[in-house]
């Protein structure tokens, strides 16, 4: 093991040791059960954006798989552990095996076949969700069309209270995938996955075993994804085929990713964040009080309006996601953080700590917004020197880490 | 795909997604004609009112203005998708009880506030929101959403939590294990038996009963169980009881609740050609395949429609003629015998029509809404407290008064009552 990747791991095991006390300190503290709720659904988030990129973002393989990766692995909790009793921490690693197991199914198929490439490829991913979920609504052995309620599960009750347990289950997985999520990119299956999205033919012939790659990230993808769908199968409490292979989750997935930034990790750590914590505190936000109440906004039925407003203009405005653009100007993007939450605690103090946070996010995203142009022209004008809008260490074809 | 023509999909369909977000956004807010969306809340009005409903306790406070804090009731309720028709009937209804109920004292002499978040008639969502109302907002009481897969996931956040759920007319009753959640409507224990045969039954009671029967059946879980049974079981269900009374099934097919093109259904259906259909059907499944059949000049001789929403099919006209569907209250005698319910339905029917709902009636849908009203007030008021676990003890052990009567909740039946 490298020295790097030891720090790294050394890392993320630091981060899931500090966050996994998090729950034993909301008595004492006094926070409502709530942002346990609300950490691990981020948390969801985390590792099903994650492991959706660790292939289609490294590889360019655009895939709509995810749906199908996370219903196998929502239907296995339903089947094992609702119908036939298993506990369900027996059911989540089966779970993500039978995911994996699609997945390279699916892969040693699709990845032979040159003319399966491109748009192609992502309609027979997506057609696989349809053929999982039409096999899961004609057997009753799956589900039958009447769906399944998870009231008779056994919990891990050594993980505490149901939030508790939640927030740590999704604190496990979202770490574990995202852990490999940065492993891969730093390695040679990561490299050889970015020259396969650069031009996959000059990377074969540089040597690059394009298919033993591709079918490693698309079998981890879907194991990872499979694993986070058993656990939310108990937040779901009842799950039912048009919920689960809806295209809900394949199309988060692809807005968070392509947001933060599909060629680094922590790009759809980033989309995430803004995606649910905004969509979260905006379906909330029936009347928001501003200016100790004297004025109020009412949002109702404005939410997916401004959340489409705001995709739109991020999409347009960030071509490669904001995480390269967020390490360029990170100082301010900081500040501007602290000034939406400072502003957010003047005009509106009752608001919510996640409230606040998405007030400092939406400054910060602010910052990120303008192009490296008009940058540079601000810096032309006696601003701070130039510098790259995104990290200059692409790899290339045919490196090696 | 290179990379240019990758990013270049992508973010093309990220613009469609948001625009698609936009428009069903903006289709959402013209359709939703209830008064307080998604979410919004009901407050207490400044005047009494003197129609008190029967079965709310204490209505003698009826000249007592509420006073304190107020008692806040959260739940989630269909205003959007494909369960938004008949959703809005039970807005109406909600609205309509706590206006009386503020009216007439309050709950425990406070004023009550209900507070209504949109589910979009998604278990999924419909779960979340109740964890958020249990715990962020920390409400005081909930009362179960509309739609049989919601209200079964919405009872698992429930039981979390030792949460009392009534609820209006959840299906899945095999399911329904916690103690504390209180179905409304009549539908007993075993309705993938006992419906079928009540239909069954009334049109053999004709004495020209249909001798070829076809099923279409809506993927929705409620319907799913009335027609096939139990699943793993295979218990009951309509199907099967048909064949069993001799009927000639002629058609057996089912389609996704968000179906929208009903040709090739309307299609089928002509082919067999059977003496009745069975629709298992939700919100306006019915009108929607009436008007497919119609447009293949074609005309079912009768027809039977599980659980659909009662406004839109009195638009379908003469094409309607045969159909029938299950009841569990009707605004005329014997229901309204008793003259407080009378007045209840007269109250809905003009709350009905200010906001704007195509059909106006008390019947199963608002009269299940209600008495789930009831039984949450029944149970608060009975034991004297907001304490979720008293109150539920006093619905397990006291016969409550209900629009539908009085009920004695028995949990070895899943506190499931009636035959419907």
């Amino acid at each position: 093991m490298s020295r790097r990747t030891t720090v790294r791991l050394g890392s993320f095991a630091a981060v899931a040791v500090a966050l996994w006390f998090l729950p034993t300190l909301q008595g004492p503290i006094g926070f409502p059960i709530f942002y346990l709720l609300f950490g691990y659904t981020l948390l969801f988030w985390f590792a099903q954006a994650s492991s959706w990129n660790m292939f289609t973002g490294y590889s360019g393989y655009f895939s709509f798989g995810q749906g199908a990766f996370f219903g196998v692995g929502v239907y296995t909790t339903g089947v094992l552990a609702a119908k036939r009793g298993w506990p369900l921490i027996a059911a989540i690693p089966v779970a993500g095996i039978l995911a994996a197991a699609l997945g390279l199914s699916l892969g040693f198929v699709v990845f032979r076949l040159r003319r399966l490439q491109g748009e192609i490829f992502a309609l027979v991913t997506l057609a696989v969700a349809f053929v999982v979920a039409a096999i899961a609504r004609v057997s009753s052995k799956i589900d039958g069309g009447s769906g399944i309620a998870l009231n008779d599960v056994q919990l891990p009750d050594f993980l505490g209270t149901f939030p508790s347990m939640m927030f740590r289950l999704g604190l496990v997985i979202a770490v574990l995938t995202v852990f490999a999520a940065a492993t891969i990119q730093h390695s040679r299956l990561g490299w050889g996955l970015f020259s396969i999205n650069d031009d996959e033919a000059v990377a074969e012939s540089l040597g690059v075993p394009t298919f033993r790659h591709k079918m490693m990230a698309f079998g981890m993808s879907a194991f990872f994804a499979g694993l986070s769908g058993a656990v939310h199968a108990i937040q779901i409490s009842y799950i039912t085929i048009e919920d689960v292979f809806s295209i809900r989750i394949p199309l988060f997935v692809i807005v968070m990713s392509v947001l933060g930034g599909m060629r680094h990790w922590m790009g759809p750590i980033v989309g995430a964040t803004i995606i649910h914590t905004l969509t979260d505190r905006l379906n909330r936000a029936s009347d928001l009080e501003l200016f100790g109440g004297n004025v109020t906004v009412s949002l109702d039925h404005l939410n997916d309006i401004i959340i489409g407003l705001l995709l739109i203009v991020m999409v347009l405005a960030v071509k490669d996601g904001l995480w390269p653009r967020l390490v360029d100007r990170k100082w301010a993007a900081a500040g501007a953080f602290v000034v939406g939450i400072l502003i957010a605690r003047i005009w509106a103090p009752e608001m919510s700590p996640i409230g606040q946070f998405v007030a400092g996010e939406l400054g910060a995203v602010a910052v990120l917004l303008p192009s490296s142009a008009v940058i540079d022209r601000w810096r032309s004008r006696g601003g701070p020197s130039e510098t790259p809008d995104e990290p200059t260490s692409q790899p290339t074809v045919g490196a090696t880490p | 795909m290179t990379r240019s023509s990758q990013s270049q999909f992508l973010r093309g369909l990220i613009l469609l997604v948001a625009f698609a977000m936009i428009a069903a956004a903006c289709g959402s807010s013209t359709s939703d004609t209830t008064a307080a969306a998604s979410p919004g809340t009901t407050a207490a009005p400044s005047t009494p009112d003197t129609t008190a409903a029967p079965g709310t306790p204490d209505t003698t406070m009826a000249t007592t203005a509420p006073s304190g804090e107020p008692i806040v009731i959260g739940s989630t309720l269909a205003l959007t998708g494909f369960l938004a028709a008949t959703a809005a009937i039970h807005k109406v209804a909600g609205d309509l009880f706590v206006e009386q109920l503020n009216a007439n004292g309050g709950l425990l002499g406070r004023p009550v506030e209900w507070v209504v978040l949109d589910d979009e008639s998604v278990p999924d969502q419909a779960a979340a929101l109740y964890e958020r109302l249990i715990t962020e907002d920390e409400v005081d009481a909930i009362v179960g959403p509309y739609g049989t897969g919601t209200i079964t996931a919405a009872m698992q956040v429930a039981e979390r939590y030792g949460y009392v759920m009534p609820q209006h007319t959840g299906s899945l009753t095999y399911t329904y294990g916690y103690d504390c959640q209180f179905p409304a409507w009549p539908a007993g224990r075993n309705p993938n038996v006992t419906n079928s045969e009540l239909v069954f039954d009334a049109l053999e009671s004709t004495g020209t009963p249909p001798k070829t029967m076809a099923f279409v059946i809506n993927q929705f879980p409620g319907t799913m169980y009335v027609a096939y049974g139990q699943p793993d079981t295979d218990e009951g269900g309509a199907v099967s009881i048909a064949a069993d009374r001799g009927y000639d099934v002629v058609l057996d097919i089912q389609y996704p609740s968000t179906t929208s093109d009903w040709g090739p259904i309307a299609a089928a259906v002509r082919d067999a050609d059977p003496d009745f259909l069975f629709l298992g059907a939700l919100g306006v499944d019915g009108p929607n395949l009436i008007a497919a059949m119609d447009a293949l000049d074609y005309q079912v001789p009768g027809m039977f429609l599980q659980w659909p929403a009662p406004g839109p099919m009195l638009g379908v006209g003469d094409s309607a003629d045969g159909a029938m569907s299950v009841t569990a209250f009707e605004p005329h005698t014997p229901f309204t015998d008793d003259p407080g319910y009378a007045a209840i339905a007269q109250a809905f029917s003009d709350a009905a029509t200010a906001a704007g709902l195509p059909y106006t009636a008390f019947e199963t849908q608002a009269s299940a809404s209600w008495a789930a009203w009831q039984i949450l007030v029944a149970g608060i008021e009975g034991a004297g407290s907001l304490d979720q676990a008293a109150d539920c003890d006093y619905l397990l052990n006291n016969t409550i008064d209900t629009v539908f009567g009085p009920i004695d909740f028995d949990p070895d039946q899943n506190n499931y009552y009636g035959d419907l």
